[in-house]
């Protein structure tokens, strides 16, 4: 419904807005704004101190107060707060929720809108809450839930004020908080109040470069923490960004240890109390033996003759058979269900996979490993975050010689020792036994590992370009394209092999194609293509012009350093190599041919040369990034390379009519 | 549209004497417990999964108990795998339900191609609720699916008693069998219409019950085509209830019922609603010498500035009273509120209420209620359209999918005391071409050293090409603001430099048919040149920014439609540097058009015109019909693709001998 649509954009332009700026209200609002109220002080107040944004967070707090309660803990969490509308515009944020999951019971939530009312407010409370499951993306099944509500009376001056008390039940559970938001707020902040008997641990991330007051003190027999900022910018968000935990400061807080019953125990004080946690959730799955796992193990270890061909037929057995299906479902999102449930349903979410992966590899005797691990989207380690937001995935490893070799079967065209993209360079925790683990870090897959080399051989005709082509893919290129390419018939598949060798312009087609490998995980991708390119050219009186760089990757794509705030995040560190090869013409000869020319740093690179060879013009490529995160001090690098390549991507040959 | 008439109740008498065995036949229903797979014709092999069996049954029948007309519908499917992507596609089931509805039975199971069969644990079945829409989902995920797997599963539902109903029989994959039935006791008739080539519904008749069907062999897939709508183009079946013959012979559930009953529904206030909604109106104080097209405007911009929409199916949201005081409605509400100010601002309007002609198109021929998804008010004597739930259109503009399509204009007439609607079906026209615009404006300039060109852009935008920015741009901050721009004004040079911007009409409350949303700048840009050893290659093609294509030979099957009508007018001046001639001028030269019964409806013009060392080059698109037939496709393609070749006009420049 276009309005929906509206809406939506609304709050995703309201969510992306930026920064304090030169005032920006039409005629049109500062009118209505007379008619409809006098202003209160405090509108005005912000209205002049951030005159470009739609609406502001008055005030963001968050108390916590955690002490013994008989043999348990109680912790109790409050969270309120306040925001300004400062433009029409922003009705969009009337609708709000609250989000509720397994570890969280809601004890108390009200809502209201102070309503201006000549220069006081009068509050309209909410009464009408809803409920509603939440389901996140990529999550078949999530039981978390919302509780959505409307604020009334919603107009320009008004405050929308939400106040809610959550009860933690786990001590292992409680999160984090983000010192920022998505719109700029006055004031933010955490206060933790800890019972003497009970320790807390926390761990602040990219607090330095905010002005946040830390403060610990004493009061009876409690300890305060507190995090506090004002005048707080909001978060910014740019393309191809790693997630905010990269750049927003936050808190990460737990429980440490806690005298219960007269005794001190520990609840998460280091990755070991963590390592304890999840072993005794691996101690709650259902036990379970069946021959028919046994029997499908011994077929397909049975002629293989080393531990890596077993442990690759299992790997790739799980990754073929068991389909990727994530829930969140109470403990059920910690403890997988045992190999023979996986295996008679077919289908799992990580845990199950990384469970029948590890249950079939040990069968075939190969002695392997439950491992926790987190996606790139969480920057942590376990000895400084020793609480279950630290990781958010599970997979299977084994030893082969010193090196584990780590195995993710959710990536359903990974080959045997490559980690999925998504968590390379993270800590894994490998649980060895009951008691015993090790950390240790997945390896980052070196560049040459994930190429893509295409190389075409044309010649004129026609003022068309007909040629060859090959398109040979490894690792990361590899398994996106095997993505794209598996199941689909000779139509689809051909317009995905076009768009994987795009090339000229969209008068690109490909003919006939013929694709190799795509169902082996081991050897690389290739495809053989004949094509065709129209109008890319130029012919004038006798000369023709012709651009060698069928493909122009990068072009103009600098980043503007008065813009881009933000690092960059690379989902993998690739190469790639590009050959065209001409046919100069019958009854032409070649009179200009551009210099070779290259730019390289430790982040990116190119080279590209041109030869002439007998009657054939060559022209060769390479292109290289070297890094997964670039950070804003290395944006120059980039530009270097993009500036040079830029300029010899505007380069063309020559050929001339020989009389 | 929630709240809507459809939540009325309409009282269906109970006469037949009810006899316990005709209560819900379906109520039994079973699949096949055990069953061989079904063979799967060869030239299907390839498609990432068929749909071997849709079957739906909708039975009517009155409640022995409370003499109630009730409703039992029943889903049946059965879905054959055949590759990776299919089993992504069908091994998650989500099954809608609404508040209210009872679920009787739900089965599922899946049979491997080695005949093993699977069925699924109750346990395992969970629901997602959404209390504020009312409704929610069964989902599971299926055993045991691999390729070849056949996943089977049945539903039946006690569901709220309907009047109309809709079933779509067609979708991406083939369907080998689609069945629909209804059966109702025989004192009811139902009306059916199959739309986009679905078989016609077969009547049967026993002593106590009616029973339509219809069963399809071999529904073809249906892909996405472009400028087509999909779901538009669906085989579809939309049936209703027409004649109770208990009560009488006359119709049920006419265009005429509808517009009574939607009059009623909007114009009926009760005295709170009537109170409130007149001191808003005093409150505002409208002077009386404003014109009709004046006092409209006002009261629309009051609203859509200070009111919201929230769609959901609360009474309160369409209660005027509740409305004012709380700035917002659902989308009848919000239809009420307007209705009811205009009323009291005597100007004159009519009810309209249509459907989405990207979803389905409305049929005046088949009197379902479920056509009037949409509110909009028609003013007559000014002979425009203003959207009361789209804040961001106003008065003379409404979302081009409720144009091009019939519509109920429901109009107030008084007979004797009683105020009551009178309905007309009529068609609401589209915009012109020439309302919704996308003009440019260019002049091109070299740097001394040829390695940069220097442009001077004003564009400007109307109707549908504004509406996608000009609504929104105030709500911006000053960064985003220049950003949005600046991807407007980029065209097709990735590094220009873009400086010296000016908005015209960036603010609220305009209407992009009278206030024109333009943009003026200047851009820097390397990327229009290529060098070519002492020759300068200038891409001109690209200064009207990147254009869409139809390049690829596909098969058509769809007629055209298209979003709205629209027009480009692009005039570029280029300055050639003294000293040079351009060599290849003719390329500038395009002249594709179509006519439809001798009127030009589509065209890509381009010409130019060389003025000492001035060069100015004028095109001129225009696309004058939204909708033609399957044949047509051809020659509107080629104009679509005469733009996108021009994008790829490069001149070539030679230092004069």
């Amino acid at each position: 419904m276009p309005n929906g649509n509206f809406i939506l954009l609304v709050s995703v332009i309201i969510a992306t807005s930026i920064k304090y700026m030169r005032v920006y209200i039409s005629i049109a609002l500062i009118l209505l704004a007379e008619l409809s109220f006098a202003q209160s002080k405090l509108f005005k107040e912000l209205t002049q101190k951030y005159p470009d944004q739609n609406a502001v967070f008055n005030l963001i707090s968050r108390n916590i107060e955690i002490e013994p309660e008989g043999d348990s803990l109680k912790i109790l969490l409050t969270q309120e707060e306040e925001i300004v509308l400062l433009k029409d515009q922003a009705k969009a944020l009337a609708k709000d929720k609250i989000h509720l999951s397994h570890f969280i019971e809601l004890v108390d939530l009200e809502a209201k809108t102070y309503v201006p009312v000549k220069s006081k407010y009068e509050e309209a409370s909410v009464t009408d809450f809803k409920e509603k499951s939440e389901q996140s993306s990529g999550i078949f099944f999530d039981d978390s839930k919302s509780i959505g509500f409307i604020y009334p009376a919603v107009e320009q001056g008004a405050k929308l004020y939400k106040k809610y008390t959550q009860r933690i039940t786990d001590p292992h559970f409680l999160t984090s908080f983000y010192l920022g938001s998505f719109l700029p707020a006055e004031r933010i902040n955490l206060s933790i109040k800890v019972h003497k008997d009970i320790t807390l641990g926390f761990k602040e991330f990219k607090l330095e470069s905010s002005d946040t007051k830390v403060e610990v003190t004493n009061k009876g027999d409690y300890k305060i923490y507190t995090w506090s900022r004002s005048d707080v910018e909001a978060f910014e968000f740019e393309e191809d960004a790693p997630s905010l935990n990269y750049t927003a400061p936050h808190v990460i807080y737990h429980i440490k240890s806690a005298v219960i019953g007269n005794q001190r125990r520990n609840v998460l004080s280091n990755p070991g109390d963590l390592y304890r946690l999840y072993s005794s959730f691996l101690e709650r799955m259902d036990k379970a033996e069946s021959n028919e796992l046994k029997k499908l193990v011994s077929e397909l270890t049975s002629n293989a003759k080393s531990d890596k061909e077993k442990a690759e037929n299992i790997f790739y057995w799980v990754q073929d058979n068991i389909n990727y299906i994530a829930f969140e479902d109470g403990m059920r999102g910690f403890i997988p269900h045992n190999a023979e449930y996986t295996l008679d349903k077919k289908y799992g979410d990580c845990k199950d996979m990384a469970c029948i992966t590890k249950t079939m590899l040990d069968l075939a005797g190969i002695e392997s490993y439950f491992t926790w691990i987190g996606s790139r989207d969480l920057p942590y380690n376990y000895s400084e975050v020793p609480t279950p937001i630290v990781d958010n995935h599970m997979i299977a490893a084994y030893k082969s010689g010193d090196e584990y070799v780590f195995l993710d079967a959710t990536g359903k065209h990974t080959a045997l020792g490559l980690p999925s993209a998504f968590i390379q360079g993270k800590e894994a925790l490998i649980s060895l036994d009951d008691e015993s683990f090790e950390i240790i870090k997945v390896p980052i897959v070196d560049k040459e590992v994930n190429f893509k080399f295409d190389s075409v051989h044309f010649s004129i005709l026609n003022e068309k370009i007909e040629g060859q082509g090959k398109l040979e893919l490894g690792g990361y290129e590899k398994i996106y394209a095997t993505y794209r390419l598996t199941g689909r018939n000779e139509e689809a598949s051909k317009k995905i092999v076009t768009s994987l060798t795009e090339k000229g312009n969209n008068k690109y087609f490909v003919e006939e194609f013929g694709i190799e490998n795509l169902d082996s995980k081991k050897l690389e991708l290739s495809v053989d293509y004949s094509f065709t390119i129209e109008d890319y050219f130029n012919i004038v009186g006798d000369e023709i012009y012709f651009n060698m760089n069928l493909n122009k990757e990068w072009f103009n794509e600098q980043i503007d350093l008065s813009k881009r705030h933000l690092p960059i995040e690379n989902d993998y560190k690739y190469f790639k190599k590009y050959v065209s090869v001409i046919d100069i013409p019958d009854g032409y000869d070649l009179t200009y041919l551009p210099e070779s020319t290259s730019e390289q740093n430790e982040d990116i690179g190119f080279t590209m040369e041109y030869e002439r060879v007998d009657n054939k013009v060559i022209m060769r490529k390479t292109l290289y990034a070297d890094f997964l995160i670039l950070n804003p001090d290395d944006f120059s690098n980039w530009n270097k390379v993009v500036e040079k390549l830029n300029e010899a991507y505007r380069d063309v040959i020559i050929l001339e009519k020989s009389v | 549209m929630k709240g809507s008439i459809l939540f009325f109740f309409l009282i269906i008498p109970f006469v037949a004497s009810a006899q316990e065995d005709s209560y819900f036949a379906k109520a039994a229903y079973n699949w096949e417990e055990q069953r061989d797979r079904v063979e799967l014709p060869t030239e299907f092999q390839d498609e990432a999964a068929v749909i071997v069996k849709n079957f739906t049954s909708n039975e009517y029948a009155y409640s022995p108990e409370t003499f109630d007309l009730e409703l039992f519908t029943l889903t049946h499917k059965i879905i054959r795998i055949n590759t990776e992507s299919g089993i992504n596609r069908y091994n998650k089931i989500y099954l809608p339900f609404s508040d209210g509805d009872e679920l009787a039975g739900l089965k599922a199971r899946s049979i491997s191609p080695d005949g093993t069969i699977k069925i699924i644990d109750n346990d395992d079945i969970k629901e997602l609720n959404d209390e504020q829409e009312e409704q929610g989902f069964r989902i599971f995920a299926v055993d045991g699916v691999e390729v070849g797997t056949e996943v089977e599963y049945f539903y039946t539902e006690k569901v709220g008693v309907r009047y109309f109903g809709r079933e779509y029989f067609q979708s991406k994959v083939p369907t080998l069998k689609a069945e629909f039935e209804l059966i109702c006791p025989d004192n009811l008739e139902f009306s059916f219409k199959s739309y986009n080539g679905f078989p016609e519904v077969e009547e049967e008749y026993d002593s106590t019950q009616r029973i339509y069907s219809v069963t399809a062999l071999n529904v073809p897939k249906l892909q996405n085509e472009a400028y087509s709508f999909y779901n538009s183009n669906r085989q579809r079946l939309d049936f209703k209830l027409s004649y109770n013959k208990s009560t009488g012979n006359s119709r049920l559930l006419t265009w005429a019922d509808a517009s009574k009953r939607i009059h009623e529904s909007i114009y009926s206030l009760d005295i709170d609603e009537l109170n409130a909604v007149q001191n808003f109106y005093d409150g505002q104080k409208l002077k009386n010498k404003l014109s009709d097209t004046e006092k409209i405007r006002e009261i629309e911009n009051l609203i859509k500035t200070e009111f919201g929409v929230r769609d959901l199916p609360v009474s309160d949201y369409s209660n005027i009273k509740f409305i004012l005081e709380n700035k917002f409605g659902n989308e009848r509400g919000m239809a009420k509120l307007f209705a009811a100010l205009f009323k009291l601002a005597r100007l004159e309007h009519q009810l309209v209420l249509t459907s989405d002609r990207t979803s389905v198109r409305f049929d005046p021929s088949f009197d379902s209620w479920n056509y009037l998804a949409k509110y909009f008010i028609y003013f007559p004597k000014l002979d425009q359209y203003l959207a009361p739930n789209n804040s961001e259109y106003r008065l003379g503009m409404i979302p081009f999918q409720y144009t091009n399509n019939e519509g109920l204009f429901i109009s107030e007439v008084a007979i004797g005391e009683e105020l009551t609607g009178v309905g007309e079906l009529k068609f609401i026209e589209p915009l012109g071409y020439d309302e919704s615009v996308d003009n440019m404006n260019v002049s091109v300039q070299f740097s001394d050293s040829f390695d940069k060109t220097m442009l001077d852009i004003e564009r400007v935008m109307t109707g549908y090409n504004a509406i996608f920015i000009q609504p929104y741009y105030s709500f911006l901050t000053k960064d985003k603001q220049q950003e949005v721009i600046e991807n407007y004004m980029r065209l097709s040079a990735g590094d220009a430099k873009i400086d010296q911007i000016e908005v015209e009409n960036g603010d609220w409350n305009l209407s992009p048919l009278k206030s024109p949303f333009k943009i003026r700048s200047k851009m820097e840009t390397s990327t229009l040149i290529e060098r070519a050893g002492p020759k300068y290659l200038l891409k001109v093609g690209e200064v009207i920014g990147p254009q869409t294509e139809l390049y690829q030979d596909e098969e058509r099957n769809l007629p055209v439609e298209n979003d709205y009508n629209r027009k480009y007018d692009r005039k570029i001046s280029i300055e050639i540097p003294t000293g040079y001639t351009v060599k290849n001028l003719d390329k500038l030269k395009f002249d594709v058009s179509h006519e439809i019964d001798g009127d030009e409806v589509f065209n890509f013009t381009s010409t130019y015109e060389l003025k000492g060392n001035e060069l100015l080059i004028n095109i001129d698109e225009n696309y004058k019909r939204i909708a033609c037939s399957k044949e047509c496709f051809e020659p509107f393609r080629k104009v679509i693709n005469a733009a996108a070749d021009f994008n790829k006009v490069i001149l070539v420049m030679e230092k004069e001998k």
